[in-house]
Formats: C-alpha cells, sequence, structure tokens
C-alpha cells in the first residue's frame, strides 16, 4: 500500500516531521487536509493519518470537555489553559460549534474567550463546525486530535451538546469531562437515564453561585455509579471560571485520571479501541452497513482490528481498497 | 428623553426611597451617535444632527446638561477642526438664536407627547423587568444577552434600509446629486493623520520616561500590584502612580496581568428569522456552498477588528450576515492586535480575512496585519477591509494587496458577501460567478 502524496498536496512523511517540532504552519496544513473533501486531499489525509497513528505513542493527554450550551465549557477551557501554560505545558485546542442545518453556517465564537497574549505560540486553537453532526463531533475530530497530539502536551476537544457528543468526545479521549452548570436538574436528570458511566470527570460550573452550585455537585455526586475496586470512579469538581475556585484542582483531577491510565497501561488500549470504533464508523459511512457486513461486520472488524499489532487507524486504507475492490471487483481502484 | 427623565423619577422614588424631587432630576450629558449619517450626500447628515439635537433639548424637563455633536463628515473620515467648529455651532445657533430656553416645557399638555411617552415607558419597563429576572445588569451583560440584543436591533435596521421599509434620503431614495462642492475638494473633506504625529508622539513619551525616576515609577507599579491582588482600594496606589509619571499603558498592563483581560460577549449568536427564499438570499447561499465543494470543506471566514477603535457593528454584522449566508465565521471581538489576527487566521485555516477598521488607522494596521499574515505563509489568503475608509485611500490599500474595499456607502450586505465569494474564488484560481443579480 502506498502512502505516497498524490501531486499537488504535502508529503505526509515531511508533514508529520514538521508536526512533531510544532511547526505552526504545517499543523495548519495538516488540519486543513484532513478537513478536505476533495479526493487528492482524502489520499493526502489517510497518509498523514496511518502516519500519526503509527507515531511512538505520544505522551500527549487528549482530554475532552462537553457540556449542554452556556455550561461554561469554553470559559472552563480558558481557565485551564492558564493553568497548564504556567506550568509550562503546550496546549492544542479544537473547539467545536454547531452548524445551521438550513445553510451549513457557523458562529466560531470559542477562541475569543481563550485569547492568549501576544505571540504565545505554545496554543494553538482549530474552531471547527459540527457540518450537520447535530451537537456531535464531525467525522475528521479524530484524525485533528492526532495532530495536535503530535504537537502539543495537552489536546482539548471540546463540543457542545449533551448525550451523543459525550459519547463521540469520549471516544477520541483519554480523559472525558461533562460540565454541568448549577440548578440544571434536567440535565443531571438525563445523565442519569443512561450516559453517567460515560464522563471520567464532572465538574459543576460557576461555584460562585455557592449552595446552588454546591447542591447540583452532591446531586451529581449522589449519581455516580459505584465501582468495583481497582476501577477508575468519577469525581466531581466545582469549578469557577470567574474566581479561578476549583481549576487548579480540576487540571490536577485530569492529571489523576492519566496517571491511573498510564498505571495500567490503558492509554495505549483506549486509543487502539477508539481507532478501531472510528475506522469501523469511517467504512460505515463511505458503504454503508451492507459493506461492513461484506468485510465482516461492525464488530468483527473492530474486533481483528484489536487483534492485530499496529495501530487500526494505519489499515483504514487498506480495507477501504479492500470494501471498493468487493464493489467494483478491480483491487486499488480509487474513486 | 422624556420617558427616561420620567423613569428614572419613579425608579429613584420607587426603588431607592429618594424623597426630594430635585435629587430625582435625571442630569445628563449627550453624545448625539453617528451611526445614522450617512457617506451618500453627506451634507444631508447636518439636518440630522439638528434633529437629533432637538431631540435632547426641546423638551425642558429632559433637556440634556452638555451636548457634543458629530460632525457633518465623520462617515467619510476624521473631522477637521472646521468641521467640530460647525458642529458646535449648532449648538450654538439653537442656545443664542432661538429662544428656546426662556420658555417652560413645550410638551405639557400635548396628548400626542403623553401617549408616546407612555408607551416608551412601558415598553423601557418591560425589558427593565427581563434583565431583572436574569439575575441584573451584571449577568445580562456577561450572558451576552444585552450584546446580542443591540447587534439584532442593528441588524433588523440594516435590513429594513435594504428593503427599502426605512428610508435613507441619499442612500436608498432621492440617490441622484449634483457634485458636492464640499467633498471635490482635492485634499479632501476630512482630516489627514499626519503619519509624522505618532512618530512625534512617540518620541515625547520617550522623553516623558526618561525623566522620571524608574525607583519611584517601579516602587508605584509595586505598590498598585500589591493593592490589586489583595481587596484594597487600588485609587491611592493609582493616585501614586499617576504623580510618579506611570503611564497609562504601564498601570493597564499591571492590572491586566492580575486581573486577565476582559473579552466582552459579541452578541453575533443571534438566531435571524427565515423570511422565506429570497431570491438574491438564496443565490448567494448556493454560491458558498458550490465555492465551498470546489475548494474541498465549506468557506470560513475570519472576521478581524485590529486597534482601538470599538466601533463593532460593521464586523458584528458581516459576522452574522457571512454566517446566514453558509459562510463558518471566526469573529474574536474588538481590539486584536496584527499578530492575534495573524496567528488567527493560520490556525483557523480561513479562506478570507475581513477586517474593520474605523479609527483612520487602516494603513497602518492593515499593513502590519498583511506583513504579519505573509510571516507565516499566509500570502495567498485574500484580505477584504471595510470601515470608514476615504476614496483616497483605496488606490494604496489595494496596491498592498487588499482584495477589495468597502466604505459606509455600501449597505448591500447581500452583494458585498457575494463579491466575497468571488475574492475567495478568484484567490483559488475559480471562475467568477459575477454580481448577484
Amino acid at each position: 500500500m502506498s502512502l505516497a502524496a498524490p501531486a499537488g498536496w504535502p508529503d505526509p512523511a515531511t508533514l508529520v516531521e514538521a508536526i512533531r517540532s510544532r511547526d505552526r504552519s504545517a499543523i495548519a496544513e495538516a488540519l486543513n487536509v484532513l478537513d478536505d473533501r476533495r479526493p487528492g486531499a482524502r489520499a493526502c489525509a489517510a497518509g498523514l493519518t496511518a502516519r500519526l497513528a503509527a507515531l511512538p505513542a505520544p505522551g500527549a493527554h487528549v482530554i475532552g470537555i462537553t457540556g449542554p450550551p452556556g455550561s461554561g465549557k469554553s470559559s472552563l477551557a480558558a481557565a485551564l489553559l492558564g493553568v497548564w501554560r504556567e506550568a509550562g505545558r503546550t496546549v492544542g485546542v479544537l473547539a467545536i460549534d454547531p452548524s445551521s442545518p438550513r445553510t451549513g453556517g457557523a458562529l466560531l465564537g470559542d477562541r475569543l474567550r481563550m485569547l492568549r497574549p501576544d505571540g504565545d505560540e505554545a496554543v494553538f486553537i482549530r474552531s471547527l463546525a459540527s457540518r450537520g453532526e447535530l451537537g456531535g463531533l464531525s467525522p475528521e475530530a479524530g484524525p485533528m486530535s492526532l495532530v495536535m497530539a503530535a504537537a502539543f502536551d495537552v489536546v482539548v476537544v471540546e463540543t457542545v451538546g449533551i448525550g451523543q457528543s459525550e459519547t463521540d468526545v469520549s471516544e477520541l479521549a483519554d480523559t472525558t469531562c461533562c460540565v454541568v452548570q448549577p440548578a440544571s436538574g434536567d440535565t443531571v436528570q438525563f445523565l442519569k437515564s443512561g450516559i453517567m458511566e460515560v464522563p471520567d470527570l464532572f465538574a459543576v460550573s460557576k461555584a460562585d453561585l455557592g449552595a446552588l452550585a454546591e447542591r447540583t455537585a452532591r446531586e451529581l455526586q449522589g449519581s455516580i455509579p459505584g465501582r468495583p475496586e481497582g476501577e477508575w470512579t468519577a469525581g466531581v469538581t466545582l469549578v469557577s471560571a470567574r474566581s479561578g475556585a476549583g481549576v487548579a484542582e480540576l487540571a490536577r483531577a485530569f492529571g489523576s485520571h492519566r496517571a491511573w491510565l498510564d498505571a495500567g497501561g490503558k492509554v495505549g488500549e483506549r486509543r487502539r479501541r477508539h481507532q478501531a470504533r472510528w475506522v469501523s464508523r469511517r467504512l460505515r459511512e463511505e458503504f454503508g452497513s451492507q459493506g461492513v457486513e461484506r468485510l465482516g461486520g461492525a464488530e468483527g472488524l473492530v474486533a481483528e482490528l484489536l487483534r492485530e499489532h499496529g495501530p487500526p487507524l494505519t489499515r483504514h486504507e487498506e480495507l477501504r481498497r479492500r470494501a471498493l475492490s468487493l464493489y467494483a471487483g478491480s483491487e486499488g481502484e480509487h474513486p | 428623553m422624556r420617558a427616561f427623565t420620567r423613569l428614572w423619577d419613579r425608579i429613584c422614588l420607587e426603588r431607592y426611597g429618594v424623597e426630594d424631587p430635585k435629587l430625582r432630576r435625571f442630569r445628563y450629558g449627550v453624545q448625539v451617535n453617528s451611526l445614522g449619517l450617512t457617506e451618500a450626500q453627506p451634507e444631508n447628515n447636518v439636518q440630522r444632527i439638528v434633529l437629533e439635537t432637538l431631540g435632547v433639548t426641546l423638551s425642558r424637563d429632559a433637556r440634556a446638561r452638555a451636548i457634543q455633536l458629530p460632525a457633518w463628515n465623520e462617515a467619510l473620515g476624521l473631522p477637521r477642526p472646521w468641521d467640530q467648529q460647525w458642529a458646535l455651532r449648532i449648538q450654538q445657533v439653537i442656545a443664542f438664536e432661538t429662544d428656546l430656553l426662556e420658555y417652560g416645557d413645550l410638551f405639557d399638555g400635548s396628548p400626542v407627547v403623553a401617549a408616546k411617552t407612555d408607551d416608551l415607558m412601558r415598553g423601557a419597563r418591560a425589558e427593565l423587568e427581563r434583565v431583572e429576572q436574569m439575575g441584573g445588569m451584571v449577568l445580562a451583560v456577561e450572558s451576552g444577552y444585552v450584546k446580542r440584543e443591540l447587534v439584532r436591533s442593528h441588524m433588523e435596521r440594516l435590513r429594513a434600509i435594504e428593503r427599502g421599509d426605512i428610508t435613507i434620503v441619499g442612500l436608498n431614495r432621492f440617490q441622484e446629486t449634483a457634485e458636492s462642492p464640499l467633498t471635490a475638494h482635492a485634499e479632501g473633506a476630512f482630516l489627514k493623520v499626519d503619519h509624522l504625529a505618532e512618530r512625534e508622539q512617540i518620541e515625547r513619551l520617550g522623553a516623558f520616561r526618561a525623566r522620571r525616576s524608574p525607583g519611584e515609577v517601579a516602587g508605584a507599579l509595586r505598590t498598585l500590584a500589591d493593592a490589586a491582588r489583595s481587596a484594597d482600594n487600588i485609587m491611592p496606589a493609582s493616585i501614586r502612580c499617576a504623580h510618579a509619571g506611570v503611564t497609562t499603558g504601564e498601570w493597564g498592563d499591571t492590572l491586566r496581568g492580575i486581573f486577565g483581560e476582559y473579552r466582552a460577549p459579541t452578541g453575533i449568536d443571534i438566531s435571524t428569522r427565515v423570511d422565506g427564499a429570497r431570491d438574491r438570499e438564496q443565490m448567494l447561499v448556493e454560491r458558498v456552498r458550490k465555492t465551498g465543494a470546489e475548494v474541498g470543506r465549506p468557506l470560513k471566514m475570519l472576521v478581524g477588528k485590529p486597534g482601538l477603535d470599538g466601533h463593532s457593528n460593521g464586523a458584528e454584522q458581516i459576522a452574522v450576515k457571512a454566517r446566514d449566508a453558509g459562510f463558518e465565521v471566526v469573529y474574536d471581538g474588538i481590539r486584536l492586535t496584527p499578530r492575534q489576527i495573524a496567528a488567527a487566521a493560520l490556525e483557523e485555516g480561513v479562506h478570507v480575512v475581513g477586517l474593520s477598521v474605523l479609527s483612520g488607522s487602516h494603513m497602518d494596521l492593515v499593513r502590519e496585519i498583511l506583513e504579519e499574515m505573509r510571516a507565516r505563509g499566509l500570502g495567498a489568503t485574500p484580505v477584504v477591509v471595510g470601515g470608514i475608509i476615504p476614496a483616497e485611500d483605496v488606490g494604496p490599500l489595494r496596491a498592498m494587496g487588499v482584495s477589495a474595499v468597502y466604505t459606509p456607502k455600501d449597505a448591500d450586505l447581500n452583494r458585498i458577501l457575494g463579491e466575497i465569494v468571488d475574492v475567495v474564488r478568484s484567490s483559488r484560481g475559480l471562475s467568477s460567478f459575477g454580481t448577484l443579480a
């Protein structure tokens, strides 16, 4: 399988080297290529993704922050950004906002709150529109987070919504945090109805509201299912982006979760599982459930990808070709 | 203003229990706004300014204590001393050539004025009630509600002008005009900023700083920082700073270092009414979609507001309109540096950058942004500029590399967005769509 870029597109190997040295133009270019639907770009993106997935497990901590609109996610992300920068860590952010279903237009306003002092080159923020995945993630968020992870110490993927999007963001993050604002009983009820297990951490925002915030935190804490010894149990942190209270504590909680993953050798496993599911999802988008069935079924595919040694993403292009050949009867034909 | 004055009186009495009616009198100064001034047939702005002035002077019970009027040419450029003098003379003519000041309130007893006043008060009370329910004004500002309502109301006004529901003489009606001797002059009809002025000012500042005692300055700034970190009043420390010759820049930087910088909500996250598929709008949306498909992803635009002027209406309206046309829009609010804007253009991978400058410093700011963009390898990303841009600066801006320039006379947002789509297309080697029919 050739991973060379077609003419006119950047060479993936060169691009990956530049990304790893935190070359900002290379990071921007890689993100643009991953976002680009043209056939040449898709081929380049496949090569790029495979190479990024094959990198020795980057030390980066990929963090997902999600929660309902208005819960204070981007203010919180901005406050965390301050804590990480003070500790000398570099940060990449993917901030996702909803698109209008009518026109496809979107206002991407999250970087406003994360504005850094002039010339802080250790932070890189890319805003993305959800593009039809209502409230969820665009499928490119996964590969894009790999670009960020190759360049920065901390990668934040921030996405609006509750429900599907929690599950989505947890499918690309090492650690997922759900932000809940005080007095949002509906949200807590909704979480209890089945996705309470998904987030690794909860943050109750606007802690400066006092008793209201504390009550919501208690309510959440009471609903977290108990876990067996040695398993991770999600905690609840009260935070105020306005006063800064609890922000350093939350940053430490992220660190603890990552340390727990590391101690059990779970990061690699988690990422492999995420990648396998991503590949299976992408194949389904492209070839439909029938196509996936012909490749061995979604579960069979994931199991096959996890059985093998290499990172599942590196197999995506090969599986695509296999699927194409099943349909076209001619190996290697490119759409 | 009668409604405002009456409301103020009631609230002072009812909410704060102020018994003395004299203490409940609303005493205000006013800077008559320049929002309604036009670039087209700018001489008509004089009538507009006079009418607005009458609005805050005719009623004795609601009369302004101090008035500052805009100059007739503020939609063209910065006013010259003579333009400002004209604005001042308007006030003086009203004050000294009429007998307005000799009478009591002219509107007392008018049922029409009373009904209008009641109506306005009812509306204002309903709004106050809404803000109260949000937890007060501070929370209403922080949540973005206040700014959103401002953006929405301005947007509705612009669209009504576009539709012709509101008449603006010279802009959307009676556009025909004889050549104006006021603007025909070779040297232009507004203030030229002397480019030496900036250097002279910097030299003066340098000389001032050199005269200070560095020890006193450092000590005063330390005291300021200590006060800001504790719960102390920062006023005494600020006064000490002033005596030591601390500049406002140093004072502000010290406080910013401790409190951070407030980024106000931009208010552009409003939902807009879908009033049927009007042809031009539909055509614009289609062009944006088609171009996005051709360049591989949806069109993405950065709306940048560099420099220190806070006139954000233009940037906000373009951002909302672009979103409605199907663009993915990044807008980071006002007062950004050229480096911040160029860095955002790179990080966000945008297809076009739109800059809005109304401070008169467009030449320097645009030059710096283009340089910063080129330094980041973004020389091929097109830049368009809008604002108070004198006609004679358009050529030099284009020569610098700017793809299009828009001024207040360009009131047709569909046309502007259509042209921006073509700017993106030509930067990508695609054929232009041409004028939006």
